[in-house]
């Protein structure tokens, strides 16, 4: 694709334990098109998270992680970068939203204080011309009484109001991606569907892209222009959302697909769910990191890793897809 | 507002009552006699010494000498020292700005040095830097401080010649007194800071403060420190009230006036109402001192003023 702006390729993250390193991503290749929305999906553990924060240097802040492989973005190779740059490119290019908006602000300060720090990193204005920024930007992501928010300390807000806040915070960098963190999982129900119209509005207005983590297949079906799913630190399967909903390529995937309720007909008496767990960044597997829990499991899954082969409009890392392979 | 503070004045009330009833108890169980004292090895009569013992009250049965000492407590009167004749009142008026003076001084000093070191140590923590931050502190709390103390006055006063050793006046005079007393706190208060600095660093905020962009000394210095400072506020105000004690071992090593060298000579000559005076106003002064950090809490942690406010 001509049009990626962000294109990992083989990023593996690790935590170094002095004698024991531990893998917290061990094969990361995804890309990132301009003005797209690109959801990462994966049960909890699945380092979709790490990835995140490793694109946006923030895992590289901790001395113990190394970081390997390559981020280019708009053909800069982030991991490349000095720190100093790649502080430059946070609050700027880059902005991110996190999952917990209520402990995501710094609870001693005003919102205020915290917006103009975000605003300041763009763009020197006046005090009053601020002001308006912050209340026009803030009636952006739907808050109406902004100035009351304004005067707010984040303990005074809501946790939908905060992640409004965060979301605010993030637009002001004006980013070429946004990247959200599970925006929604500590949400209430009716806020969640709120916060990601928005996201995908402003995805529109902004003309920025997104990168969603979340483990919520249902909302990456709805939202994505393409899907990318990861399982122990690995991305397994990236397609389009009418490829993965159809025809489902990697097991994994399919078993995701399979725990969401069916929006037609009856509703099963019990949800299918995957066997077992994430296994421990620490013990994972030989060969393909999901065969225990694999219906589909052969011989040569539990002794060599899959490579990514092509398929229509995406890719999966399996031995034995769900569906046959089309170069 | 108002509120918070008068429920605190009242819970106070006890805690200064206990504190005379156990100093008043444990002084008229110590040996010694107060009249042999005031006649500082005289001979005299017993007619003289029973004179005395009615001139002061002390001829009457401990119970009632407590009940009328409290009496002249609550109308503000501290009673007349035995060794002077002077009120004890005017005696800790005239001494306790110098007590003050250093007290203040080596809070300065220890919340100073404690804040940057502990943060220094939490930034580079496991680093060469954080291991002898730890170990400084370590040995620095184990110290006593007449020995500090008397480590400066061979190193700066003797040795070097910069400090006078002794005496009150001058700030070259608060100098090393406040280093020894600031020091003896600072490994504490260090140490303090170090942890909750460390704990604050793992809050989600400073990561999504670094998402900013923000530079990690704007990270540090703004964010970091004003959420780690709350914790530590409550160490540095006990630490207060124990420096104001702690200036009674500190004054007696550089012979400097304040209520300390008051208070060491009273009891060397037996002189309850002294003892009693000086020990009251230094609960006094500790007890003040925690209500003060109590609603300073509100000054610094919007979600403390909401409560308080409530």
């Amino acid at each position: 694709m001509t049009d990626t702006l962000l294109r990992l390729n083989g990023v593996r993250v690790e935590l170094d334990r002095g004698s024991t390193t531990i893998p917290l991503v061990r094969e990361a290749t995804l890309e990132v098109g301009r003005g797209e929305i690109v959801c990462l999906v994966g049960e909890s553990g699945s380092g979709k998270s790490v990835t995140a924060r490793t694109i946006m240097g923030l895992t590289q802040l901790d001395a113990a992680m190394r970081v390997s492989g390559t981020a280019s973005f708009d053909g800069t190779d982030l991991f490349a970068l000095p720190p100093v740059q790649m502080r430059r490119l946070r609050g700027r290019e880059l902005a991110m939203v996190f999952q917990e908006p209520l402990s995501s602000l710094d609870p001693v300060f005003g919102v205020e204080f915290q917006l103009r720090e975000a605003l300041r990193r763009r763009e020197r204005l006046s005090r009053t011309a601020e002001r308006a920024r912050l209340r026009e930007c803030l009636a952006e992501v739907g808050i109406h009484d902004g100035d009351r928010v304004l005067r707010s300390h984040p303990h005074e807000l809501s946790g939908g109001m905060c992640q409004r806040v965060m979301i605010a915070m993030a637009l002001l960098a004006r980013p070429r991606l946004l990247i959200a963190d599970e925006p929604t999982t500590a949400l209430d129900v009716t806020i969640q569907a709120q916060i990601l119209e928005l996201i995908d509005r402003l995805r529109t207005e902004e003309g920025m892209a997104v990168l969603l983590v979340t483990h919520d297949m249902g909302v990456a079906a709805e939202l994505a222009d393409r899907i990318v799913v990861m399982y122990s630190g690995r991305v397994v399967e990236t397609a389009p959302p009418q490829e993965v909903l159809a025809h489902p390529a990697h097991p994994y995937t399919a078993g995701l697909l399979g725990s969401i309720p069916p929006m037609r007909g009856p509703r099963p008496q019990m949800l299918p769910t995957i066997g077992g767990s994430v296994p421990d960044p620490s013990r994972v597997p030989d060969g393909c990191a999901f065969h225990p829990r694999c219906p589909r499991a052969a011989a040569e899954c539990s002794e060599q890793s899959p490579a990514f082969v092509p398929l229509t409009g995406g890719a999966v890392a399996c031995w034995h897809p769900l569906v046959e392979e089309s170069v | 507002m108002v509120h918070v503070v008068l429920t605190r004045l009242l819970a106070a009330v006890p805690t200064l009552l206990g504190v005379m009833v156990i100093l008043f108890i444990t002084l008229r169980l110590l040996p010694g006699d107060p009249t042999a004292a005031m006649l500082g090895g005289a001979e005299a009569t017993p007619e003289t010494i029973a004179a005395l013992e009615a001139q002061f009250g002390l001829d009457r049965p401990v119970g009632e000498q407590f009940l009328m000492f409290m009496g002249d407590v609550l109308t503000l009167d501290l009673g007349t020292s035995y060794a002077t004749r002077q009120p004890v009142g005017v005696m800790i008026s005239q001494q306790i700005g110098h007590t003050l003076q250093l007290a203040g001084a080596a809070a300065v000093i220890s919340a100073v040095a404690g804040i940057v070191l502990g943060s220094l140590a939490a930034i580079r923590r496991d680093g060469w830097l954080d291991a002898g931050i730890r170990v400084l502190s370590l040995v620095n709390t184990a110290m006593p401080s007449f020995w500090l103390g008397l480590l400066l006055i061979m190193a700066f006063a003797f040795g070097l010649g910069w400090f006078p050793a002794t005496g009150t006046g001058s700030l070259a005079h608060l100098i090393l007194p406040a280093v020894t007393l600031g020091l003896s706190a600072a490994g504490t208060v260090t140490r303090i800071v170090r942890n909750s600095v460390l704990e604050v660093l793992g809050e989600n905020y400073v990561t999504a403060l670094h998402a900013k962009g923000l530079r990690a000394r704007t990270v540090v210095a703004v964010h970091v420190l004003r959420n780690a400072v709350i914790p530590t506020v409550t160490v540095v105000g006990i630490q207060l009230g124990a420096l104001v004690a702690g200036s009674v071992i500190v004054e007696t090593v550089f012979t400097r006036q304040g209520i300390g060298q008051t208070l060491v000579q009273a009891i060397n000559g037996q002189d309850y109402p002294v003892i009693q005076g000086v020990v009251l106003v230094i609960a006094v002064i500790y007890v003040a001192i925690n209500i003060v950090v109590d609603i300073s809490y509100s000054a610094i942690d919007p979600r403390v003023r909401a409560t308080v406010a409530r």
